[in-house]
């Protein structure tokens, strides 16, 4: 459905977090996979921010809706106009 | 790109220079460093000034300056003020707690908590650090347990700057297993709270005028809107924290580190041995030419760095400018040593300052933590397990 979404936050993920060594699939675990970290959370957050005008008050932020690429991606879309 | 500090940005670091050299002057702090004394009075003059709301929204009862600007006051006073101890105090509460609180606090919260703390008319203490988990933070095992409409804590936090005379703890503790992210949650809590006991100041080494101490959570039950920010949303506002009150001590440590200077100088240029003028030795002026350049690069750093998270930008600023200052902190007091002589070995300033300076490789993550911080920056971390 965010297919365009998906596919960049991939590439930024993949370049970023794993050096463009690696995939990762759309319904990977991005935590349980140790690709994110709080760190590179922080790093993605502020990504989201730039790219696409996601503001997340930190005191709503529910991990579980950026434990995947997808689940980001469907965050970010109804989050943003 | 501007090197200058603006004119406003030069009235806050004046400001903290006159308050440091004035109210803050604290002409009894060696026998206070000596008997490991903190003074109220001095922390009231800090609340009455507004220094312990510096970063906190005007709105929401502070001065609502930038780290960058406030770095420029807390510089000033860096320089003026000898007490370091009650200069990190203050940093802990204002630097460290209050951003914390800020990040998670929703309006109720923030009305209770944030705008007596942020008036300095309650002192704040952040609990993370236990004895088992030390630096790495959020392998923590105090826990946070449901129990009804209420949350039961347990466990042990050492270390927590603050923490024997603080009105109002944040602490952390694990609501759930697995990383840190989603399983550390964070709780205000008031002192006084049945099941929560503050130890007695430990006896270190430096900063002596700075109480520091333990928590114990012994079933300690809160209620339910102590919880701040979302279940499992604790880490990301600890680090958010922690890259606020990094750059801001370290704004003090570049101040200390100007007094420093400045005191080195003057005993260069005044201090004969013989006939010969100090002076004239070039292992000594070239010493203090070193300690001016460790200087000019910690204050650049510490400048960059609260300018970078003012934007919100992520990376590890924050990290290097703690490991580079904490570092220069240590080598310039350790030189100021060398250039006094035996009398800067004394109980006075020249030793204090060697004492305080090393407490910076320990609080705020340790000097070794910062690099592994930075590491993980440049993406060098351990394989991911598979």
């Amino acid at each position: 459905m965010h297919r365009a979404l998906e596919q960049t936050l991939t590439n930024y993920i993949v370049q970023e977090f794993l050096y463009g060594e690696g995939e990762v699939a759309a319904d990977t675990d991005l935590f349980e996979e140790r690709i994110l970290d709080s760190f590179s959370f922080l790093q993605l957050l502020s990504f989201l921010s730039e790219r696409w005008g996601l503001e997340v008050q930190m005191r709503d932020i529910t991990i579980d809706n950026f434990r995947t690429i997808e689940k980001i991606a469907a965050y970010t879309a109804s989050h943003t106009s | 790109m501007d090197f200058e500090r603006s004119a406003e940005q030069e009235a806050l670091y004046q400001e903290g220079l006159a308050l440091g050299r004035g109210a803050l002057a604290a002409p009894d702090i060696t026998a206070r460093d000596r008997d490991g004394v903190f003074s109220p009075a001095l922390w009231r003059v800090c609340a009455e000034r507004g220094l312990l709301g510096a970063v906190t929204p005007a709105a929401l009862g502070g001065r609502g300056l930038s780290l960058l600007d406030a770095c420029m006051l807390a510089e000033g006073l860096g320089r003026g003020c000898p007490d370091a101890g009650l200069l990190f105090a203050a940093g802990a509460h204002l630097f460290g707690a209050l951003p914390a609180l800020e990040a998670l606090a929703d309006d109720a919260q923030r009305t209770r908590w944030l705008r007596p703390l942020a008036r300095g008319e309650a002192a704040a203490a952040l609990a993370v650090t236990e004895a088992g988990s030390g630096s790495s933070a959020f392998e923590m095992s105090a826990r946070a347990v449901r129990d009804g409409a209420d949350w039961v804590l347990s466990g042990e936090k050492r270390w927590v700057t603050n923490a024997p005379f603080a009105d109002v703890l944040l602490i952390f503790a694990r609501t759930g297993d697995g990383s840190a992210l989603g399983a550390i949650s964070c709780f205000v809590v008031p002192a006084g709270t049945p099941g929560l006991t503050a130890g007695p100041p430990e006896d270190l080494t430096g900063l002596r005028t700075c109480p520091v101490g333990s928590l114990t959570l012994d079933g300690c039950r809160v209620p339910a809107e102590s919880l701040l920010g979302q279940e499992g949303g604790g880490a990301l506002a600890f680090l958010h924290a922690m890259r606020w009150e990094r750059v801001g001590l370290m704004a003090f440590a570049v101040g200390a580190m100007q007094r420093q200077l400045d005191g080195c100088a003057r005993f260069v240029r005044r201090r004969r041995v013989g006939a010969t003028p100090l002076s004239a030795h070039q292992a000594v002026t070239h010493r203090v030419a070193e300690m001016a350049a460790r200087l000019e690069g910690a204050r650049a750093l510490v400048y960059r760095a609260a300018w970078r998270v003012d934007r919100g930008a992520a990376g590890a600023d924050a990290s290097i400018a703690k490991l580079a200052t904490g570092e220069a902190l240590v080598a310039n007091a350790l030189d100021a040593v060398r250039v006094h002589g035996a009398a800067g070995l004394r109980r006075g300033e020249v030793e204090r300052s060697l004492r305080d300076a090393v407490m910076s490789t320990a609080y705020s993550g340790t000097a070794d933590i910062q690099r592994a911080l930075i590491a993980q920056q440049l993406g060098l971390r351990p394989p991911r397990a598979r």
